[in-house]
């Protein structure tokens, strides 16, 4: 027994089961999966620049015999979906898993999308454990079924799993690396239309087939019938309810859940996210069904331990306590917040992104974060507006917003914080490609700025108030890529002007800097008085 | 046995988390844990739960122990305690931690450790195979295993 996290215990039984290439794009919470598979022996592991080319590079080895993986944040799948709608089509011919974490509650993403719909749209299964320990066991079920069905698969995990630990037992099975071939046949990688309405059909006869694959287990008997999936089955089970059936994803084989039902007085349906098995159940029984179409369960928020527990005792639910969260602070001496402070005076709308300078809304200087890239695209068309978005979220899905701004003549300053990482999520490589060289390709003017120069103010006020699109790339290390310096000190020239606090450094508190000072010299290169030595 | 840690980013709380469900794992108690917050960032509130024993959740709706390495979080969870509370600084009903050591997250794994009948060299091990600043983390650990609040 060992303990892991999820994430961890999904790459390495991913791994045990034969997996020998990894693709991701970072996102919380489901960046360990790839950072924990590259400790391991393998053919190929990639961050990729998105979801989307991840998927393909994963699926082109699938396709090639090589068994691989992929995952992603929920969000990501929005991303990558374009190629897993027609992947379905051409199916693989070595195991393609396809990890995605969603997060209930909105724990670290920017909605709470439930995964399994876009299952049900490609006509792919999606399994779900209910927890770390079943982690490892839906990963050996689900490559088998991609084994066997010749398809892409997904595996649906919650915050509670992937970033839940457990004891775990894994014992490698295969080793080794197989060869890669790519075998041309254009009637199943070339999806025109005369060849897709064929391999449509071989899809549904598949898929029909996947409802074999996903497990309906039955504990105990009882009048009134818990259904459950995921992390709530095991909730179920710690409230020691009489009578659990545990779906184990989608499709399912209904006849099967049917004859669990049978005699049913009550059934309660939990699930994370949409009431997608409670439908079916609506469907299969003419029993009192309780759930979110019933009202008892919430549309939104996690549905927790101590929701199921007072839905089960016929109780209604209430909101969690809000609990006063503090929201995470950038660090000491980042460059963003010297960006920031040279912007704090501009009167436009922040047309925000995701990444640490999305945090600038914690400080009140960012006004819009959608999705990744909508900066640029939401940025063009407000009214009086600046962009600010990072590097990493840049190459991810900002260029395409550029081109279009450029090619529809707007004028639009975008402020790339080009710190070299992927900071957010622990710091994973970016490409080395030139940004001001993307940024002047696709049109538009670029210039690059030390964010800790007092020099950067006049080149931002410059491409502010210039028209077309300008871009200044902000480039300085995330400061967890640096070593730290020597630690300042406010002296008695101090005048009390303020000015330092509006850099938010944590490491400025009035009048004094505390420990968390990391040695920047921001503060110091902007102080008036020359107070800070 | 339901625990809930607590604190704010920076001090080490999911570190604890780990090395205490290594510890149990380890002494083969069965044990689950989770966290819900994953951006490391500084200050930001960080709370995480384990659960000792046969369980199938990590999810905790009560808690048989709440531990905080911040007094304000841990006045953010009161509601939910339902046993001992132990914490940096000062909460109403909870017993005090003081630590002047270097890894007063070690320090609450040695106070857990006794709390919970672990095997405290199992928890040394775990320490020693993190490797990283071992003899500080060894220290601090005794200190909490001897500690009495
Ligand atoms: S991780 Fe890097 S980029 Fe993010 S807040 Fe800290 S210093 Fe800034
Ligand atoms: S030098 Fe000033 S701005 Fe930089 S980290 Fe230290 S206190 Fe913060």
């Amino acid at each position: 027994m060992e303990f892991m996290l999820g994430n961890e215990a999904a790459a390495a039984a991913a791994h045990a089961a034969g997996i020998r290439v990894a693709t991701s794009y970072p996102g919380t919470p489901s960046t360990e999966i790839l950072s924990t598979m590259m400790r391991y022996d393998t053919l190929h592991c990639e961050w990729s620049v998105n979801e989307k080319v991840a998927l393909e590079v994963a699926a082109a080895y699938a396709i090639s015999g090589v068994p691989s993986m992929c995952s992603m944040k929920n969000v990501g799948l929005n991303v990558a979906s374009d190629a897993l709608m027609t992947l379905a089509y051409t199916g693989v011919n070595a195991p393609l898993l396809i990890f995605v974490v969603d997060t209930p509650n909105c724990f670290s993403s920017q909605n709470e999308q439930d995964t399994r719909w876009y299952g049900l749209a490609a006509k792919v299964p999606v399994f779900e454990p209910n927890s770390v320990e079943d982690t490892v066991q839906c990963t050996y079920r689900a490559f088998n079924a991609s084994e066997k069905l010749q398809l892409p698969v997904l595996i649906r995990l919650t915050t509670r799993i992937a970033h839940g630990g457990g004891g775990v037992d894994i014992k490698a099975k295969k080793t080794g690396i197989p060869k890669q071939v790519f075998v041309r046949d254009g009637s199943r990688y070339v999806m025109v239309p005369k060849n897709a309405l064929v391999r449509h059909k071989v899809l549904c006869e598949r898929y029909d087939e996947s409802r074999n694959h996903i497990d309906i287990i039955v504990e105990g008997t009882g009048e009134n019938v818990a259904v459950a999936t995921g992390i709530c089955a095991s909730a179920v089970r710690d409230t020691g309810w009489a009578k659990l059936v545990e779906v184990k994803g989608v499709p399912f084989d209904e006849s099967k859940l049917s004859r669990a039902l049978r005699g049913a007085g009550k059934v309660f349906v939990f699930e994370q996210g949409s009431p997608i098995i409670e439908d079916t159940v609506l469907r299969l029984t003419d029993a009192d069904v309780i759930g979110r179409r019933s009202g008892h369960v919430r549309c939104y928020g996690e549905l927790g331990l101590s929701h199921i527990r007072r839905i089960l005792a016929g109780k209604p639910i209430r909101d969690e306590k809000r609990i006063k969260q503090r929201p995470p602070l950038m660090c000491a001496g980042c460059p963003h917040l010297a960006t920031f402070f040279w912007l704090k005076d501009v009167d436009k709308v922040f047309a925000g992104d995701i990444g640490c300078y999305g945090l600038g809304y914690n400080y009140g200087c960012i006004d819009t974060c959608v999705c990744m890239g909508s900066s640029i695209g939401l940025g063009q068309a407000l009214e009086n507006s600046v962009v600010i978005i990072g590097d990493s979220t840049f190459f991810h899905s900002g260029i395409p917003g550029l081109i279009n701004a450029v090619n529809q003549g707007r004028d639009l300053c975008v402020v790339i914080m080009d710190n070299s990482t992927t900071a957010m999520t622990g710091n994973q490589p970016v490409p080395k490609v030139s940004i001001e060289a993307i940024a002047e390709a696709c049109g538009a003017k670029a210039c690059t700025i030390n964010p800790y120069s007092k020099r950067s103010k006049a080149v931002l006020d410059r491409a502010l108030s210039s028209s077309g699109v300008n871009v200044v790339v902000s480039k300085a290390p995330c400061r967890r890529d640096v070593k730290a310096g020597r630690k300042y000190k406010i002296t008695d020239s101090c005048t009390d002007c303020g000015l330092c606090m509006e850099i938010h450094c944590p490491a400025i508190e009035k009048g004094r800097i505390n420990d968390m000072c990391v040695g920047c010299g921001f503060c110091a290169h902007i102080c008036p008085a020359g107070a800070i030595k | 046995m339901r625990i809930l840690i607590c604190g704010v980013g920076g001090q080490g709380v999911v570190l604890l988390t780990r090395m205490l469900c290594e510890t149990a794992i380890r002494s083969g108690k069965r044990c689950l844990s989770s966290e819900t917050h994953r951006m490391s960032r500084m200050l930001g509130s960080v709370n995480t739960t384990v659960k000792i024993g046969d369980y199938h959740s990590p999810e905790v709706d009560d808690v048989d122990l709440l531990v905080g390495l911040d007094p304000g979080e841990t006045r953010n969870y009161l509601h939910l305690a339902k046993g001992e509370i132990l914490t940096f600084g000062r909460v109403p009903g909870a017993k005090t931690l003081r630590c002047d050591l270097l890894s007063p997250n070690i320090f609450v794994l040695g106070v857990l450790c006794r709390t919970l009948f672990l095997p405290p060299e199992t928890a040394r091990q775990t320490i020693r195979e993190f490797g990283r600043r071992v003899d500080d983390n060894i220290k601090s650990f005794d200190a909490g295993y001897v500690y009495e609040p």
